[in-house]
């Protein structure tokens, strides 16, 4: 009898020769090298290893953002890349020339600043016309929410041209009402979901629990507004939380008012890819215009002096971005395990036909993910600017990179993210042991076709 | 365009398709001759050199364009790794032609070999064969999004071994004294004849890909943009259609590659670099996507646009490039938004 | 009853669900067999599996006395094999004729480089898509054609295949009487052609009506098989149909 009998298909190349010997040899490889570098030059090999968690902690904040988008509506946003660009221009923008008298020198034109002045005004009428009149307008007078709308438009508007034309010194001050504002905001909403969550749905205790979220919310803002008020140096941290939310909310923007039409047209999501790749492209171009393509150094915040452990310099900076992002993992793992948006999230990404059926307000979720998405990218390159220079196509690498960390870890996966993000930046390092820094990008990809052809599912399995 | 003709070669549609098929290739047609024509008067307003120079750039982004087509708007391989081929093509000329006068300038040097640039043209075409061949079957496991970043990958790795392995590519100092065509009787040294060498290779490539794609194995390849496993159900291999398809674009885009560099008789990394991978793109998107004219049309609405916003009055010189790439960016995305297939193309993404 | 596919206790996993599971069976050489059972069955995973189209993670699959533990799409034609998609799996922005011309021409890369469409395989195409009735509709994109015709286009373009063995994956789904009768006929007409027609369907009027054999699958395996109306009076199968 014929019996052509045949393995099943491989899932890498070298599964054909046997399950386990690759992984084990590969580890052993491994190990040998880093054995060497050790005897080498232990305080070397320490160095190598801060460098990489610092770049590895970069890079795992952009792949867990990447991620979070990807994981979810299986598409990659490459504008993702020019929202990481976007948070380190932010900070060199707002910051930058009170260290360093340079930065907004060739902007600071009240045209421009006219600009971004009607624009904040128009994102504020168009965003009061989708929640609040849309909300309200049966409740109240329609002229009456339109013009409440208009004068929001108009003083927010106001405020930032104003507040783009300051004087340096100044700028906390225009500053505090914003941020006092905004995080009045946020804490009275979060206040008034968290006390939701423990309690249960009745009215009356509805309305008590809306006013007490309502009410911490606005202690809390006047305290962060008069802090901020109140210290000169404080702005900095301010332009982080800035940045990333500039970012965030376009491209909350970009997916609610591009992404979502771009996928309707086209019959894949290729469509989406290539939309996204020339506004990448767009974005990119219009930084070089602003903010030239020469790189450009952003303020040292926490100062730039090193600390010294066991002979490998390491400066305060860089620990704080491993703790923070670290912390901001955490965070978002509690975000999808634990709360009703994580659920809902999960189950777009598990079929988004069904999660629509069952009643799953796809896009708002969505919205939201891309909001996350774009603040973490933008920290991300918040922090990559406090120790390199960033030049307008930083972002794009820093998406690449990112995206090759969630290959590395584990596509689909957060933790895999995380995992991959310090892998590369350690795989990066410690490759550059004997050659020049600039084959760093070459290492970074070969990694990536490395892993593409013989564990194309990454470490870590989808979620 | 696959083919739907009857047995004596005239179309079986009925009267009014006929007709509409009919006034919509003059249609294309039309635009292509007006285009041409309002290009030409532009040159005319310049010098004589001016509008040489055009024409070449001209015929080198449409081969590369129209080459690319084959592989997106037929195949649906979104490759952003064409600039690579581009790069090899280009180098492998430079290496194999340069003349040994002027190695003494640089601390880098390289081999000599001195060939003639027709003896050099097939083997760099070659080179890229070859490498696209390796680099495919690599590739070809991926679908859609993920074969584009790693195509993405294998742009940026082009680029970064041609500026780092100095001992071959001389790295960012460049290659000189590259050779111009030589037939012995006949040497294409001014810049007249190159350009007409560049689009006696254009027309070449030009039919070469209406061969290719009004035969069945074009129609083969739409299939499998279209459904690669259901094709693969009736007995085809879509893997090896796919590398074919590969190899082929990759080698007329190393003839580019070989043009450029024979043209400039000067190259250097930077010209090879991932951005012009999502020009060529944008070009082959924007034309149309599975039409040779469609390419065309982009290539020449590109080069119009870089050279015509030069003579733009308020927009500052240094900032050409940039506005070009907003422009490009932007339009990018308007077409995916409003025209996914493209000026004349065919297909949508 | 010769059997010409068999499956040798094949399991299919979808993370924790098995789709099929250790399933065994025969399909008939000859005649017309239907594959029928509730939603969720394995039946379209089976056919799916016997084409290639998905791999399996246990046991064998037999064709034609060859064994093979692993098989590729285009491997199908070799085979002997060829099937229609449930969900319509047509080539969206060719024309009909495109369609089937595709399936029609060399399948070497070499070959079809050189091979151009001509009058002999104009005229084959052109008479498969009348042989469904659709001719009028050849320079059509596949993605303007009625859901009907799309139907017997996927009919069309496995006729036009030059094999003994065709798998219809729902054929009849959600099509008017007359075109019902339309496919009936050509399903029909096969068999008489001496082809092995086995279908999956749901629509027990014409099951009962057409086929010579009958195999019932319920969760991942076969609950019965065997004669049509022996077969669907037995009380497990009912019971699988209306129970739980």
């Amino acid at each position: 009898m014929n019996t052509p009998y045949r393995d099943p298909q491989p899932a890498n190349i070298l599964h054909k020769f046997s399950k386990y010997p690759l992984e084990i040899v590969l580890a052993i490889a491994v190990l040998v090298y880093l054995i060497i570098i050790f005897g080498e030059s232990p305080s070397g090999f320490l160095q190598v290893v801060f460098n990489g968690v610092t770049i590895g902690s970069i890079y795992a904040l952009v792949a867990i953002g990447f991620t979070l988008v990807y994981g979810t509506v299986w598409f990659f946003d490459l504008t993702y890349g020019a929202m990481a660009a976007m948070g380190g221009y932010a900070v060199f923008y707002l910051a930058g020339s009170q260290v360093q008298n340079i930065g907004r020198g060739a902007l600071n034109s009240p045209l421009l600043n006219l600009f971004f002045g009607v624009l904040v005004a128009a994102v504020t009428f168009w965003a009061f016309r989708t929640w609040p009149y849309r909300k309200y307008r049966h409740r109240i007078n329609r002229t009456l929410l339109l013009g409440i709308g208009a004068l929001m438009a108009v003083a927010l508007g106001m405020y930032t041209t104003f507040f783009l034309g300051a004087e340096r010194s100044m700028l906390h001050i225009y500053l505090s009402p914003l941020i006092g504002v905004l995080s009045a905001l946020l804490a009275g909403l979060i206040g008034y979901r968290t006390l939701i969550a423990f309690t249960t749905g009745k009215s009356g205790t509805n309305q008590i629990l809306k006013s007490t979220g309502v009410g911490a919310g606005l202690i809390i803002g006047i305290i962060c507004g008069g802090f901020i008020f109140r210290t000169p140096g404080a702005n900095l941290y301010i332009t982080w939380v800035v940045g990333p939310l500039l970012a965030g909310f376009l491209g909350l923007g970009l997916y609610r008012w591009v992404f979502i039409y771009i996928l309707k047209g086209t019959r894949s999501n290729m469509g989406v890819l290539v939309g996204s790749l020339g506004l990448l492209l767009a974005f990119t171009a219009i930084k070089s215009v602003i903010f030239t393509p020469a790189g450009k150094t952003l303020p040292d915040t926490f100062g730039s002096s090193s600390i010294v452990i066991g002979g490998a310099y390491i400066k305060p900076f860089n620990i704080f971005v491993v703790i923070a992002v670290l912390l901001i993992f955490l965070g978002i793992i509690w975000l999808l395990k634990k709360t009703d948006f994580g659920k809902a999230v999960r189950a777009i990404s598990d079929d988004a036909e069904v999660a629509q059926v069952v009643g799953i307000n796809s896009t708002a979720i969505i919205s939201v993910v891309f909001f996350i998405a774009a603040a973490l990218a933008a920290l991300g390159g918040v922090f990559f600017g406090e120790d390199n220079a960033i030049r307008p196509t930083f972002g794009f690498i820093l998406l690449l990179k990112g995206w090759v960390a969630s290959v590395v870890g584990g596509m689909g996966n957060i933790y895999g993210a995380l995992l991959g993000g310090f892998i590369l930046g350690l795989v990066e390092n410690f490759g550059i042991w004997h050659l020049d820094a600039e084959w760093k990008n070459v290492i970074c990809f070969t990694l990536l076709v490395f892993f593409l052809l013989f564990w194309p599912t990454g470490l870590l399995p989808r979620k | 365009m696959p083919q739907t003709a009857n047995a004596d070669g005239k179309s079986t549609a009925s009267p009014s398709k006929h007709l509409k098929a009919r006034v919509r290739n003059n249609i294309e047609l039309l635009l292509i001759l007006v285009l041409a024509a309002i290009s030409l008067a532009f040159m005319a307003t310049q010098s004589f050199g001016f509008a040489v120079r055009l024409i070449q750039i001209f015929c080198i982004w449409a081969i590369l364009a129209v080459s690319l087509n084959l592989l997106i708007g037929y195949t649906g391989l979104l490759s952003m790794a064409h600039v690579g081929f581009f790069g090899i093509g280009a180098y492998s000329v430079a290496i194999l032609t340069t003349n040994p006068a002027y190695q003494s300038l640089s601390t880098d040097t390289i081999p000599i070999i001195a060939l003639p640039f027709f003896a050099a043209l097939p083997i760099g075409m070659l080179l890229a064969g070859l490498f696209a061949l390796l680099v495919g079957s690599v590739l070809s496991r991926f679908r859609d999004d993920i074969f584009v970043l790693v195509s993405f990958s294998v742009a940026i790795i082009a680029h970064n071994v041609l500026v780092n392995w100095r001992s071959v590519t001389r790295g960012p100092f460049g290659i000189h004294a590259i050779a111009r065509p030589d037939l012995g009787f006949w040497a294409a040294d001014g810049r007249v004849e190159f350009a007409i060498v560049s689009l006696i290779f254009l027309a070449l490539v030009i039919y070469v890909c209406w061969l290719i794609v009004s035969s069945s194995f074009g129609r083969v390849l739409i299939a499998i943009r279209e459904d690669e496993d259901a094709i693969q159900v009736f007995g085809y291999k879509a893997t090896l259609f796919k590398l074919a398809v590969w190899v082929i674009s990759a080698m007329m885009a190393a003839l580019a590659g070989a043009l450029v560099a024979s043209d400039q008789t000067f190259i250097d990394p930077n010209s090879f670099i991932l951005l012009e991978s999502i020009m060529m793109v944008a070009i082959v998107i924007m034309g149309g996507l599975g039409s040779i004219r469609g390419s065309v049309l982009g290539a020449m609405i590109f080069v119009l646009l870089q050279e015509g916003l030069r003579f733009v009055p308020f927009i500052p010189q240094g900032y050409v490039g940039q506005t070009r790439m907003i422009i490009f960016g932007l339009l990018l995305t308007a077409l995916m938004l409003f025209r996914p297939q493209g000026l004349i193309g065919r297909y949508k993404l | 009853m010769k059997s010409i596919i068999k499956t040798e206790t094949v399991t299919k996993r979808f993370d924790a669900v098995n789709a099929l599971d250790h399933l065994t069976v025969s399909l008939p050489k000859s005649g017309m067999t239907s594959i029928v059972g509730p939603n969720g069955s394995g039946k379209s995973t089976l056919i799916n599996i016997l084409s290639g189209i998905l791999p399996f993670e246990e046991g064998l699959v037999v064709i034609d006395e060859q064994h093979f533990r692993v098989i590729l799409p285009h491997e199908n034609p070799s085979n002997g094999l060829t099937r229609t998609f449930q969900e319509v799996r047509l080539f969206e922005q060719m024309t009909a004729l495109d369609n089937i011309l595709v399936v029609l021409t060399k399948r070497g890369v070499f070959q079809s480089l050189l091979e151009r469409t001509n009058s002999e395989l104009h005229g084959k195409a052109k008479e498969l898509i009348d042989s469904v009735g659709i001719w009028h509709k050849h320079d059509s994109l596949a993605s303007d054609l009625s859901y009907g015709q799309r139907k017997l286009m996927e009919i069309a373009r496995v006729l036009a295949m030059d094999v003994k063995v065709f798998l219809f994956d729902e054929p009849f789904a959600g099509l008017f009487p007359k075109m019902l009768d339309e496919v009936k006929q050509l399903l029909i007409a096969l068999k008489e052609k001496g082809c092995t027609v086995i279908f999956v369907s749901h629509n027990m009027d014409i099951v009962r009506e057409l086929s010579d054999h009958i195999i019932v699958m319920d969760a991942g395996s076969v609950l019965a098989e065997g004669d049509v109306e022996e077969v669907l009076n037995l009380p497990e199968v009912i019971s699988a149909y209306l129970g739980t």
